[in-house]
């Protein structure tokens, strides 16, 4: 028989044999195990965690178009797709427009968005009844509700008034993006129609004329003449049309040319067609007024739910996108609110690139929102450390104090090891075998226990399971096994520090 | 008899006996620093989520939406605005909670010209308003405490303690920029009942609609707008407790809870009971929790506090199976001497009454060193994370004291019975 | 020729004198034992000759070699490899059976060797009782494994503490009779005891009292 398998027998009898102390100490490095594992795999997750904890206090950050661009649904797709999809909590666009309540004749501010969207970046939105469900469905803010006393299933006529131009007032603003399209009579009769879309800035951005009717040597020339179509880019309505060689030739001719003011701007007519040139000015201001001075459109909503906020909200009235789009016609969006679980650093990032990108859109951080939640995360994560850090030191001590009492309680063995010739390293060996053993075997079981135990805190406290790292395992069996050698020598030294004689004496 | 079989235990066996007191020392220790922060973690996160801003705001009885809704006037002119009196502020230091108001602040605000022809809001409110109550506290309220978040991008805070304070304004970072104003600059301002040379002594980034706005000394503006003593808005910062059903019930309505249910509610820290409470001081007034914040506290103090109690039971399992893993194996270390006592006579009931009450005696030690060690542990966590001493909560000495005792006996009784069941004679001669 | 020999040797424990001056000679093969009343000095005696501890004065040569200036670790070689121990209270390593027991006492000295374990139990009558542990073990019976332990190695010398002295009087003899196979077979023993019969089995005793030699008386009656 080697001397090494008598040192494994020794060690294997000690350990089977010796079952009721053996098991006080794997236990005892089991709990150590546990402790470390679980709480510094805690530690590590409380951030992220608590972060996406945080985000109940809503939006942290704004997008908004930058200057003299529009914030399209497309666009905010195309920003938002930025963002990895982990970190992206909800994305709330907004339209804010008034509306009219011709019934009391008053008028609220109204919000266009999407409610799933801003269940997500507003959780605190506290809802009396229900979030709308169905179109035409709306929520009302409650200081408004308890104004005019409407309640959950009351109906409520709304009405959009599109900006009111008064005729002749070319200083008005245009809805940005409008389409424009109407038709006048020109030339003997025959009906000349124009489509036109109007820029950022309200003016003309694109023409196309219809002019099938028309003479196709005269006035058919409207429609494909690039010089004649290229002047009225960039101009404003209402148009004068200028240039006209017979000033008599008609009705249609004098209302072009005077329909709108002095100082307006103008249009050459197209030489030889001059009716036609006329018909496309009157068909352009006429398509103006009529989209201008529009009818007001009325719809009926249900109210499905009175919001209270506590905040500015609650003088708001709350509609689907959708809703708002159709009563109103127009696609754009004033802000998006998002609310993103990031940390601050990584959001000024987010902000920074997506401003300096161009696109038409830019970004701010929330500050109150962002700061505050930087602040209150340090301090959290500060408190887990610190309590990690006490309670493992104290734990790891209440280890080794068990540690060294079960060791302690061999003083007399080790007496007797050593009256029989055995030197001081050998003694050490055999006992830092064991050490070693229960070590590995307490840090993997506490390693697992750990997990579960964090498993557990995760799930209860924030509703999310914790993925295993797996760094965590050899490490804990590596501090395992540390404490366990570490406060299995301090006593043995002890012990050998004594005679044999007086350990063998029996004190 | 008995006294002096333990003395001699104790002083004989004096290295395990110290060991034995040290682990419970540390286990005590470790359950009173635990408990105590998780009794007192719930008030410092509150305190700190006061970084979130006011969570509750006051304002005048029939107002606020009639100048929300219309545009009508310039500053509100044109309805009969009711406001607040500034000289009741103090009185929310007077409510029932009112240890837990933190910090308040009152607004008021107007349009002014601006020498270019374009007009700015200007928000008057306090900053670090020095107010001595009638209790005799004295306190700092005011924007400096409840706009943490503010970035002073140049200059400084505005300090009510300055002579000149009257004169001085703070200007928002987007506001400055476009009129390219710059610290130490003297605006005129003109409002509609006054005008003012103000002098900008600070440069804010508040990442919101208060980075276009103006705000001056709350005396500033009750002059240029001639409101004296009037107030528009207060903003209120509070430690709230969680909101649960009750709170839910009685935020609907206090007055349909039963009398004891009210009166449950209107001694809790709910939101609700505060508001309504601050209701009954400030005259003419509505006072409504701001969910933004009010809700979001609720949720991270919650968590924060079950985490603290997850993390402290598992220390705590932790400390109990080390403590009574230690008893076991002491007692178990003392066989040999306990088959002597069983050999000379004694009966096991005076056996176990001599081990457990040793052990109970060098259990009181370590409780009681424990419990100073923990009392130091619960003081570092708190000096370090919140920078205040964390309150020693009582009700933990029972507590531990409890659990150590339970933990005790719980690791003793098993070695006792485990060494009672051996013959005396095997334990003489086992060689141990 | 001398295996043991002590020349004046004194242990000083602060004020008291636990030797004083004691000197004695012990020749290869010879049976010796020792005897006085508590606090003789026996204990003592025994420590400095089984190298557990030195002496404050005086020489002590083991096999010619002077042991009393040596450090504790050479002290710990010499033990090992000529001196077999044997205690009042057998002490075993109680989780490890009897074979094992003996197996430790090879393991620190040389090679483990299970056969030849087997074998010394057989020696002392106890061959079938290998694999039990020392609780299953009587009190004789653990001290004859202690015996069989001590003689593993074939030891210069066997030191010998009470070995009796919590033995009924069967074991008594048994071990005994161990003793005398063992001095038959040239092994020089060294028993320290206060019971004047085992003392009456040695070839000569030496009586301490008060840490000297007080006298040493010759058995006339020791048969080979």
């Amino acid at each position: 028989m080697t001397k090494r398998r008598m040192f494994l027998r020794m060690i294997t009898a000690s350990l089977l044999r010796r079952r009721s102390r053996m098991l006080i100490a794997l236990l005892s490095i089991g709990i150590g195990a546990t402790i470390l594992a679980g709480l510094v795999t805690i530690y590590y997750d409380v951030p992220r965690q608590m972060r996406a904890q945080m985000r109940s206090y809503g939006a942290n950050m704004l997008l908004m178009p930058a200057d003299g661009e529009t914030l399209t649904e497309a666009r905010l797709e195309e920003t938002l797709s930025r963002f990895p999809e982990e970190t992206l909590v909800g994305a709330a666009p907004y339209r804010y427009v008034r509306l009219d309540m011709t019934s009391r004749q008053q008028s609220f501010t109204t919000a266009g968005t999407d409610f799933d969207a801003v269940q997500k970046t507003s959780p605190y939105f506290s809802v009396e009844g229900a979030y709308p469900a169905a179109s035409r469905e709306i929520l009302v803010g409650k200081e408004i509700a308890e104004t005019i006393g409407v309640k959950v299933g009351s109906e409520m006529e709304l009405t959009w008034q599109p900006t009111a131009v008064a005729e002749g007032d070319a200083s008005a603003d245009w809805v940005p993006g409008a389409m424009l399209s109407g038709s006048a009579e020109g030339w003997s009769g025959g009906s000349v129609s124009i489509s036109a879309t109007l820029g950022e800035d309200g003016k003309i951005a694109e023409i196309t004329v219809d002019a099938s009717t028309q003479t196709a040597e005269f006035g058919g020339r409207a429609q494909t003449d690039e010089a004649f179509l290229n002047q009225f880019v960039g101009k404003s309505l209402p148009l004068r049309l200028t240039n006209v060689t017979d000033e008599n030739a008609g009705a249609g001719i004098r209302t072009a040319m005077s329909a709108a003011p002095e100082g307006s701007d103008e249009v050459d007519a197209l030489t030889g067609a001059t009716v036609t040139s006329s018909a496309i000015v009157n068909a352009l201001n006429g398509a103006r007024t009529a989209s201008a001075a529009s009818q007001p459109r009325t719809m009926k909503y249900t109210v499905s739910g009175i919001l209270v906020t506590g905040g500015e909200e609650e003088g708001y009235i709350f509609m689907a996108l959708s809703d708002l789009e159709a009563l109103t016609g127009e696609d754009r969006l004033d802000v998006a609110e998002l609310s993103v679980s990031a940390e601050e650093d990584q959001l000024n990032a987010y902000a920074e690139g997506i401003t300096e990108e161009d696109n038409g859109v830019t970004a701010r951080l929330v500050k109150r929102v962002t700061k505050s939640e930087t602040a209150v995360l340090g301090k959290l994560q500060a408190l887990v450390f610190l309590v990690t850090v006490v309670v493992l030191l104290l734990t790891m001590i209440c280890v080794s104090t068990t540690m060294m009492a079960v060791v302690s309680e061999r003083r007399r063995e080790i007496g007797l090891r050593k009256a029989l010739g055995a030197s001081d390293n050998s003694i050490r060996g055999e006992f830092l075998g064991e050490g070693i053993f229960l070590g590995t075997l307490g840090g993997v079981l506490g390693a697992v226990l750990g997990f579960v135990f964090a498993q557990v805190v995760s799930v209860n406290v924030f509703g999310s399971s914790i993925t295993f790292q797996p760094l965590l395992l050899p490490v804990t069996v590596l501090v395992s096994v540390a404490i366990a050698a570490v406060s299995c020598l301090a006593p043995i030294k002890r012990a050998m520090a004594i005679d044999p004689a007086l350990v063998l004496k029996g004190e | 008899m008995l006294f002096r079989m333990i003395k001699g235990v104790l002083f004989h066996q004096k290295g395990k006996m110290l060991l034995i007191a040290i682990t419970i020392a540390l286990g005590a220790s470790l359950a009173t620093g635990m408990l105590n922060v998780v009794m007192d973690v719930e008030d410092k996160v509150n305190k700190e989520l006061k970084n979130y801003g006011a969570n509750i705001t006051v304002k005048p009885k029939d107002v606020s939406l009639l100048s929300d809704i219309y545009d009508t006037g310039e500053n509100g002119e044109a309805l009969n605005a009711a406001y607040l009196r500034e000289d009741e502020l103090g009185k929310l230091k007077t409510i029932f909670w009112a240890f837990n108001i933190v910090d308040f602040t009152p607004f008021l605000d107007t349009q002014v010209a601006l020498p270019d022809g374009s007009s700015a809001q200007v928000v008057g409110t306090w900053f670090n308003h020095h107010l001595a109550l009638p209790t005799g506290e004295e306190l700092d309220a005011g924007v400096v405490g409840m706009r943490s978040w503010w970035e002073i991008t140049d200059g400084r805070w505005l300090d009510e303690a300055d002579a000149d304070a009257g004169n001085e304004i703070m200007v928002g970072a987007l506001l400055a920029e476009e009129k390219r104003w710059t610290v130490g600059e003297t605006v005129a301002l003109t409002g509609p009942e006054g005008a003012l040379d103000a002098k900008i002594v600070g440069i804010y980034d508040a990442g919101g609609d208060e980075d276009s706005q103006i705000f001056a000394t709350l005396d500033a503006v009750q002059a240029l707008t001639d409101r004296d003593g009037k107030v528009t808005s207060i903003e209120v910062s509070a430690l709230t407790t969680p909101d649960n059903d009750l709170a839910r019930r009685a935020a609907r309505n206090p007055a349909a809870l039963t009398s004891r249910d009210y009166e449950t509610w209107y001694c809790t820290a709910y939101v609700s009971a505060i508001c309504y409470q601050i209701q009954e001081v400030i005259t003419g007034s509505v006072a409504s929790a701001v969910r933004q914040v009010a809700e979001s506290e609720g949720t991270i103090l919650d968590k924060t506090k079950l985490l603290m109690i997850l993390i402290t039971a598992l220390s705590l399992i932790g400390s109990a199976l080390g403590i009574s893993n230690l008893v076991t194996a002491s007692v178990m270390e003392r066989a040999q001497e306990i088959g002597l006592l069983k050999a000379i006579g004694a009966k096991d009931r005076s056996i176990t009454g001599v081990v457990m009450t040793e052990i109970l005696i060098t259990a009181l030690l370590g409780f009681a060193a424990g419990y100073f060690m923990g009392f130091g542990f619960a003081q570092l966590i708190g000096r370090s994370v919140f920078g205040s001493a964390v309150e020693m909560n009582p009700t933990v000495i029972p507590i531990v004291a409890g659990l150590i005792a339970l933990v005790t006996i719980a690791g003793s009784i098993p070695a006792i019975r485990m060494v009672l069941r051996l013959k005396p004679a095997e334990v003489l001669h086992g060689g141990h | 020729m001398a295996l043991l020999e002590l020349k004046n040797i004194s242990k000083i424990y602060g004020e008291l004198k636990a030797l004083d001056n004691v000197s004695l000679h012990v020749d290869k093969g010879e049976w010796v034992a020792i005897m006085g009343p508590s606090g003789s000095g026996k204990s003592t005696m025994m420590n400095i000759i089984g190298c557990m501890d030195k002496p404050t004065k005086g020489e002590v040569l083991l096999d010619g070699v002077d042991i009393s200036k040596e450090s504790s670790k050479k002290l710990t070689d010499i033990r090992r490899d000529k001196i077999g121990l044997i205690f009042q209270q057998f002490h075993m390593v109680n989780y490890l059976t009897a074979v094992e027991n003996v197996m430790v006492s090879q393991y620190y000295h040389s090679m483990p060797d299970e056969e030849e374990a087997l074998e010394a139990l057989g020696r002392v009558g106890l061959r079938e009782r290998a694999k039990h542990l020392p609780s299953q073990l009587s009190g004789g019976e653990q001290q004859r494994v202690c015996v069989a332990r001590a003689l593993i190695n074939h030891p210069e010398l066997i030191l010998a503490d009470e070995p009796t002295g919590n033995l009924d009087e069967a074991n008594e003899n048994i071990v005994l009779d161990l003793f005398r196979q063992l001095h038959r077979e040239g092994t020089t023993l060294i028993v320290v005891t206060h019971d004047p019969e085992v003392a009456e089995a040695a070839q000569r005793t030496i009586v301490l009292e008060h840490g000297r030699v007080a006298r040493e008386i010759i058995n006339e009656n020791f048969v080979e």
